[in-house]
């Protein structure tokens, strides 16, 4: 018996239900990866005391290329001493780093979150490393870091790492928009506010602003922690205890909603950072918030749009001018106390951190990594153009992390996840709860997480 | 008194139950001997991990707290079951859970019906096409879906091209919870049918066709007849399939953790989401793996009941 035309209807809706759509996406075109291969490592000499460095995926193949480089030289210049250098995903880096630490062969040295130091630290994982500090007190490197990138590490008594870089977040807008609207380059909140507002135009697909709100995302604690800082809020106290649940938090909390209300785009609480640069590249918004990374992305797939974008000063909230700050996360290196050769690690770790070596990394991937010493700020990379000069000075200037300005909270900070998406940002957006009960929830769960700090 | 030969004492010592084993264990040494690796392989990649883990649900242990770790009784359920998060994850699994199942069995049906005849030409190409759902890897496919469904992506241009949406107004499948739901839901449902239409289209292929014929003489139209013979005979494996279906959608992680994160505003947060997010986020290892155990045991009153209906549909009539 023949089979029927409407037989084969139903067959091909099937089979477009299964095929079609995801092979779409298989056609999109991807920028193919450079194919960088780092210079030959090298074999640890006789007797040379091996180190174990693991360090995330902090870059591109370039940037990962030139931190493997960068262990080579090392390993080149100090016979003496071998480092094997191991790269980490994102995706389990915690794990692993975990499993070694309870198996007893933790690396020797490491980097990770900004926070991971805090949390090795409670774990009495972390060594103290202040004799490098008092090194580096008396050499005049610390007067030339940021205040910040060594003032965090001071906590309970020791330095449990050194920031190597910062991961900075700010604003970019689009001048040619501001200017064809007569509108002036916001400084305070309500200038800000008001600029969104002129320049949010639904009918013509254009948001004031592109900001991340979606659950489960990091991404998302970060614009209203940028806010909260300009705020003149906080997350712990100086006793270390939770203060989320304050006015500065709340009135931040109520001017992202408004922001989100008048001005964003509708599907902002399903975007992480990828959909705001997304938008924003497609001339889909004003204004957008982000990282470093969205410079080098938008001179490869928008130079239009790179050509006439600027980015924001460091706004005065409510805080005021002394409030004046963006989020900067200040990464750490970290040496484990289980190190059989923690004299060795320090070697290592001291050669990193100098400025010269440092700013190899800096220059290996422009606009991904910001400097922790103010004298790298007149170097080349950081001069490369407008967009990177004003990131990196807002850094130096203005850059603070979520464990400013009270580190006595660090290991409850650190071990928050995404609770600040979860429990406040992203329901006060939806519009589910109101950001008085948000904080107030957020409070009452996250608070067992800052007690008995550092043990 | 004349002593007991050896042996009558072995066969004395063979009449109680410790003899019967050791009896039992000295004529089959071999086998055990052999299987012993596996086994002790086994107790350590599976059988110690789950005990341990097991164990770890009684405790209070947060990774950043290491001095405050202690046993701390049913203190974990107990909190869960007060927890409106934890009601809420469930509940939006058992949603999330029932849709994708019933969705994948219609459209693993109508596949399945469709493929099941015999004149339709090219029948092993659309099985092929119809399977690449199913073998593609779950979480490229998740965040392909993801990419699709946004706000520029193609869903809506294709609906734009297509006049039903505006260009300036996309629908916004993730970020609305109603439509995240929905949206969770059917690429669930993509991802599944397959397994579906596999499983029935082998049921449809048991059933006699002389069944049809017969039913086609006393005058039965296409539609009785797929009431009165088709689905009664597909209904064993139809259970057996869904159930399993139900196991595999309840576990899987990446679904709404990468579609969604959960949100939002928890409109699709899991319980097996939920339970990551405490272990590894908060991190409260002791109350995730507390969620974590109570999803296993979800899943093993499941696994029972699958087990109890394919003993029944494969027990001789």
């Amino acid at each position: 018996m023949a089979v029927s035309r409407r037989v084969y209807k139903w067959l091909g809706l099937v089979v477009i239900f299964a095929v079609l759509f995801p092979a779409l996406t298989l056609a999109q075109d991807e920028t193919a990866q450079e194919d960088v291969t780092p210079e030959p490592t090298l074999a640890p000499a006789e007797g040379a005391v091996e180190l174990q460095y693991w360090d995330m995926q902090w870059g591109n193949p370039i940037f990962m290329a030139a931190m493997q480089n960068l262990v080579t030289e090392f390993n080149r210049t100090h016979p003496e001493i071998h480092v094997s250098f191991q790269q980490l995903s994102w995706g389990d880096y915690m794990q692993k780093i975990l499993a070694a630490v309870e198996a007893g062969n933790p690396p020797d040295i490491s980097g990770g979150d900004s926070g991971i130091a805090f949390n090795m630290a409670a774990q009495d994982q972390a060594l103290d490393i202040s004799d490098l500090y008092k090194e580096w007190e008396a050499d005049g490197t610390l007067a030339d870091m940021t205040e910040w990138a060594y003032k965090k590490w001071d906590w309970n008594g020791m330095h449990p790492g050194v920031t190597w870089q910062f991961d900075s977040r700010v604003i970019y807008y689009r001048k040619d928009l501001f200017e064809a609207a007569g509108i002036a380059v916001p400084t305070t909140w309500d200038e800000w506010l008001a600029a969104a507002k002129a320049l949010h135009k639904p009918d013509e697909g254009v948001a004031g602003m592109a900001l991340p709100a979606k659950q489960g995302s990091y991404d998302t604690d970060q614009f209203w922690m940028t806010l909260v800082l300009q705020a003149g809020g906080a997350i712990a106290d100086e006793q270390g205890n939770l203060t989320i649940n304050s006015p500065e938090n709340l009135a931040a909390l109520k001017f992202e909603k408004e922001m989100v209300d008048c001005c964003t785009a509708r599907g902002t609480a399903a975007w992480s950072m990828t959909e705001v640069l997304r938008a924003y590249e497609q001339g889909q918004a004003a204004m957008a918030f982000g990282g470093g990374w969205y410079i080098a992305d938008m001179q490869r797939n928008a130079p239009d749009i790179f050509a006439k974008t600027g980015v924001l000063p460091v706004l005065i909230g409510p805080g005021g001018p002394e409030a004046q700050h963006i989020v900067s996360f200040a990464n750490p290196w970290m040496i484990y106390k289980q190190s059989k050769h923690p004299e060795e690690a320090k070697t290592f770790l001291r050669w990193m951190m100098r400025p010269e070596n440092l700013g190899k990394l800096y220059e290996a991937e422009p606009g991904a990594k910001w400097p922790v010493y103010k004298s790298l700020l007149q170097a080349p990379v950081y001069q490369s153009n407008e967009l990177i000069a004003e990131v990196a000075r807002q850094t130096v200037e203005n850059g603070v992390d979520y464990w400013y300005p009270n580190n006595a909270g660090a290991v409850g900070i650190g071990s928050m996840g995404t609770s600040l998406t979860d429990i406040i940002v992203n329901p006060v957006v939806t519009g589910s709860r109101s950001p008085e009960d948000a904080l107030a929830d957020a409070q009452e769960q996250l608070a067992p997480l800052f007690e008995q700090q550092g043990g | 008194m004349q002593q007991a030969t050896t042996f009558e004492r072995v066969r004395a010592s063979e009449g109680t139950r410790g003899g019967r084993v050791r009896a039992h264990l000295r004529k089959n040494a071999l086998p055990y001997l052999l299987i012993l690796p596996s086994i002790v392989f086994l107790a350590a990649v599976e059988f110690y991990p789950l005990a341990r883990g097991i164990l770890e649900g009684f405790r209070y242990h947060n990774r950043v707290q290491p001095w405050a770790t202690r046993y701390n009784g049913l203190d974990n359920f107990r909190k869960a079951y007060e927890s409106h998060d934890v009601r809420l994850a469930l509940r939006n699994s058992v949603v999330i859970v029932g849709g994708i199942v019933v969705a994948s069995y219609l459209v693993g049906l109508v596949a399945g019906l469709i493929l099941n005849q015999q004149a339709l030409r090219f029948r092993n190409i659309y099985r092929a096409l119809i399977l690449i759902p199913w073998v593609t890897p779950p979480i490229a496919a998740y965040i392909s879906w993801q990419w699709m469904l946004n706000d520029f992506g193609i869903v809506n241009r294709v609906l734009y091209h297509l006049g039903l949406v505006s260009e300036i107004e996309p629908i916004i499948f993730l970020g609305e919870p109603k439509l995240a739901v929905a949206s969770v839901i059917m690429v669930g449902t993509w991802f599944r049918f397959p397994f579906m239409m596999i499983t029935i289209l082998a049921a449809l292929s048991a059933i006699p066709d002389d069944l049809y014929e017969a039913a086609a003489l006393d005058g039965a139209n296409p539609i009785q007849s797929f009431r009165d013979i088709t689905l009664p005979l597909i209904v064993p494996v139809s259970v057996i399939a869904t159930l399993l279906q139900a196991i595999w959608t309840f576990n899987d992680f990446g679904l709404t953790y990468v579609l969604t994160g959960g949100g939002p505003a928890n409109a699709t947060l899991t319980l097996i989401l939920l339970a990551y997010r405490e272990a590894f986020q908060r991190p409260n290892i002791g109350f995730g793996t507390s969620l974590a155990i109570i999803s296993m045991v979800l899943m093993l009153g499941l696994g029972a009941v699958y087990l109890r209906l394919q003993s029944r549909y494969s027990a001789p009539a």
